[in-house]
């Protein structure tokens, strides 16, 4: 197992102490990313102890003779009972440590800084930004270009997503989160990007034929230069 | 009893008759070993078809911006692919074809509980086998929506064509073959017991079977049912799952999912019970924590009732501390399993002959999928996660390690009582190698391009993504597990075309199938041995000396 995590590491080319996470570049998915790595953790931690023993059994205790009749135990209340408390604590340590992640991540804010309705469509993403004055910019995505939209450093936007057909899957995989469109739902979440940069974002359920096609990039920038863009977008709603 | 009585006299006719063989006797077999064959070596030759897609998925996967197959073919191709390996392969494997051969012998029954029924589920099974493939005859191609087949993208406007309703037919049929097994196999372990075989004393395998037919019971009736809704939609409008005659497209993830849950302990507590047979003999130990076994399993049919909706955490409709608590709970009864399995190779006397190789590997390699699936049960987890590669190389360590791994296990283990013939031992370990190392070369790579943000279900990747790397070395593990396919099949033909016999019990079982000759004579056994334990061969064979000298304290003392 060691000569494949060796592997493992070697794959990627550089070796990471976060599990090969992504970082994570919003304030929310920072908080996954470190959730991640404790998962990460405890999950090599109750693997190779296990792993361990198995590896044991397959050494210390082959047949080296056929006549070899070991003791035939049946049962051990003791260590029975032992080996279905212990995963009781580790269980509900991770499941408490999921309850206090999942509403860190999940919490909206009362007044968000900027306001984003994403309507997913067969092929594309339309993105519309209220910037006031009964203006929107919008910035359609589809298979023949992929677009860019921006969002400001540091201040949180509201996303109102919704399907104009079939399920599909918003997600900005540097974000680690992602929330599925689906007719007739309203899905409603925060960010706040921490890093400046160009992100790819992508549709992750299979949605049909040009399903692979649902790009589009995010690029994060200081919250003036984002105004100097959206403003430039802006038009009269239709 | 009745059943029983009915069913002694119907054999002697057909003892007199005395056909055992020809197509005419294949056609026509109520004998749960027939179709107990019938069942493996269809599901073995859907289990070959699959995995030949899958190397066409991999091989259009290698490289970026790959025009080895079109956009087209790879989404039907990854349709089918899930499909046959879910629905026509992992279940029917086990249920099918395990099952039917098994439960009779190890209960000492003389066949199902009604064999008609049984013929009448194997012939829809393979109805609806031929049926789904035949999609890829007609104009427009086979399914193409996924095996999950998500409302609305599943409904005519998005879905015109003839291959997405043979698929819908084809699984109500495959449907009504897996509830008609169910009900056979609860009656058969309920009702045809041979006299002294208590509930527990039944072996871990029949035990979980019968657990299993208890969740296709309570699984595949709501698959059949949003089955008929979908297809309702597509043909007679009824806006079952379309928002716009007032429908509700998230309750097919509901329904699906309902289904599709149980459905995953459908698949995997019969394997769980293969190993759990195979641990004991080759390690000359009884199964470690029998009834603890047996709770464990009961506890995880019971909260694979209520998890379905952890297949929905980034739908935000919802309720995530239930779902993620619940799905959590899991892991207590499967640790208490992998721990009785310790336990049970623990101070043993181990041999590693072929089935032992690939229990033991089945431990080794299912750990890792189980354990992912905990970092899957979180939700905040799963929304950077979810759909992406690293669910792909989690839910493929799970059933890959139970269905092939454990269900060539069990191959390697009653192919001697199937046919009276051993395999070679030598093509077994190369099988199991090659199997093992192409495995974690599979899936490692998937689980880390599933971190770095690769989707599952698209065809081409830009060079930019960079994702090529951990593809190539994906499809190279894929490629060997192919090869490792091949030498599975290799290893069958060697023992066919030059037999090594067999005899009654080749590896010194315990439970009763080894009472009786190999392959069994169409009435099973001649006699039956007294049954005492879980064990009842062992006990015949090796005295009953672990009952006379038991400890205070339960333990046995030597």
């Amino acid at each position: 197992m060691g000569a494949l995590a060796a592997l493992a590491v070697a794959l990627t080319g550089c070796r990471s102490w976060r599990f090969e996470n992504n970082p994570g570049v919003t304030t929310q998915g920072q908080r996954i990313s470190h959730m991640f790595v404790g998962f990460d953790i405890t999950a090599l931690a109750v693997g190779g102890f296990v792993w361990a023993l198995i590896f044991w059994c397959v050494l210390r205790y082959r047949r080296r003779s056929n006549d070899q009749w070991p003791k035939q135990t049946r049962y051990n209340i003791p260590w029975e009972v032992a080996y279905t408390i212990a995963p009781v604590f580790v269980v509900a340590a991770l499941f408490g440590v999921t309850v206090v992640g999942e509403n860190f991540v999940d919490k909206v804010v009362p007044n968000p800084d900027q306001q984003l309705t994403v309507t997913a469509f067969q092929w594309g993403w339309r993105f519309d930004f209220p910037v006031g004055n009964g203006q929107h910019a919008v910035v359609v995505s589809d298979p023949s270009h992929f677009q860019t939209i921006e969002l400001p450093e540091g201040q949180t936007t509201r996303v109102n997503l919704v399907s104009a057909d079939v399920v599909h899957n918003f997600m900005v995989s540097a974000f680690n989160f992602q929330r599925y469109a689906q007719p007739g739902v309203t899905n409603v979440f925060d960010f706040t990007p921490t890093k400046t940069g160009t992100y790819i974002g992508r549709c992750d359920f299979f949605c049909g034929l040009h399903h692979d096609l649902m790009i589009f990039y995010v690029k994060v920038v200081p919250p003036a230069q984002f105004q100097t863009w959206v403003h430039q977008h802006a038009k009269a709603a239709t | 009893m009745t059943l029983l009585a009915e069913r002694h006299e119907a054999e002697l006719h057909e003892h007199e008759a005395g056909h055992r063989s020809g197509l005419l006797y294949w056609l026509t077999s109520t004998d749960h070993k027939v179709i107990g064959k019938n069942y493996t070596y269809t599901s073995l030759v859907f289990f070959f078809l699959a995995g030949i897609m899958a190397m066409l998925m991999r091989t259009q996967l290698l490289s970026p911006e790959n025009h080895f197959v079109n956009q087209q073919t790879y989404n039907e191709l990854f349709t089918m692919h899930g499909s046959l390996m879910l629905y026509l392969f992992a279940g029917p494997f086990a249920f099918g074809g395990f099952a039917n051969f098994i439960v009779p012998l190890q209960i000492g029954a003389p066949d199902m509980a009604f064999p008609r029924l049984n013929a009448l589920s194997y012939w829809l099974y393979l109805s609806g086998g031929i049926i789904m493939m035949s999609g890829f005859l007609v104009a427009g191609g086979a399914a193409d929506f996924g095996w999950v087949a998500y409302a609305p993208l599943s409904d005519a406007v998005n879905s015109p064509g003839a291959g997405a309703d043979l698929w819908i037919v084809a699984l109500f049929l495959t449907g009504f073959s897996a509830i008609f097994t169910g009900i056979n196999i609860t009656a058969t372990v309920f009702g045809l017991r041979a006299p002294g075989m208590t509930m527990f004393r039944v072996p871990i395998f029949t035990w979980n079977m019968l657990v299993t037919a208890i969740l296709i019971l309570i699984a595949f009736p709501v698959l059949t049912s949003a089955l008929v809704m979908l297809y309702f939609d597509r043909h007679f409008h009824t806006h079952i799952f379309e928002v716009s005659g007032g429908g509700v497209p998230v309750l097919w993830q509901h329904l699906f999912w309902f289904f599709g849950h149980p459905e995953v302990y459908i698949l995997a507590l019969p394997y769980f019970g293969i190993v759990t047979e195979i641990l004991p003999v080759f390690s000359r130990k009884p199964v470690f924590g029998y009834k603890g076994l047996v709770f464990a399993t009961l506890a995880i049919a019971g909260l694979s009732t209520g998890v379905w909706a952890h297949h929905m955490f980034t739908t935000g409709v919802v309720l995530l501390p239930f779902f993620s608590g619940m799905t959590m709970l899991i892991a207590i009864p499967t640790g208490i399993k992998y721990f009785a399995w310790i336990g049970t190779m623990w101070r043993g006397a181990i041999r590693f002959e072929t089935p032992m190789l690939f229990a033991v590997g089945f431990l080794v390699v299912f750990l890792a999928g189980g354990l992912s699936g905990v970092i899957l049960a979180s939700p905040p987890l799963d929304f950077y996660v979810n759909n992406t590669y690293f669910v792909v190389a989690h839910f493929h360590q799970v059933l890959f390690g139970t269905a092939v791994f454990a269900g060539f296990a069990g191959v390697y283990y009653w192919y001697p009582k199937y046919t009276g013939r051993m395999t070679r031992r030598w093509l077994g370990a190369m099988n199991f190698w090659t199997m093992f190392f192409g495995f974690w070369l599979t899936f490692i790579p998937q689980y880390l391009v599933g971190l770095h943000g690769m989707p599952r279900r698209i065809s081409i990747y830009q060079v930019s993504d960079g994702f090529t790397t951990l593809n190539r070395f994906s499809s190279g593990g894929a490629y060997l597990l192919g090869l490792s396919g091949l030498l599975f099949l290799i290893n069958m033909y060697v023992s066919w075309r030059r037999p090594v016999p067999a005899g009654g019990n080749p590896w010194d079982g315990g439970t009763l199938e080894w009472a009786c000759a190999s392959p069994p004579p169409h009435h099973n056994f001649e006699k039956l041995p007294p049954i005492r334990s879980e064990r009842p061969v062992w006990d015949a064979n090796h005295g009953e000396p672990e009952l006379a000298r038991q400890g205070p304290s339960g333990v046995t003392v030597a």
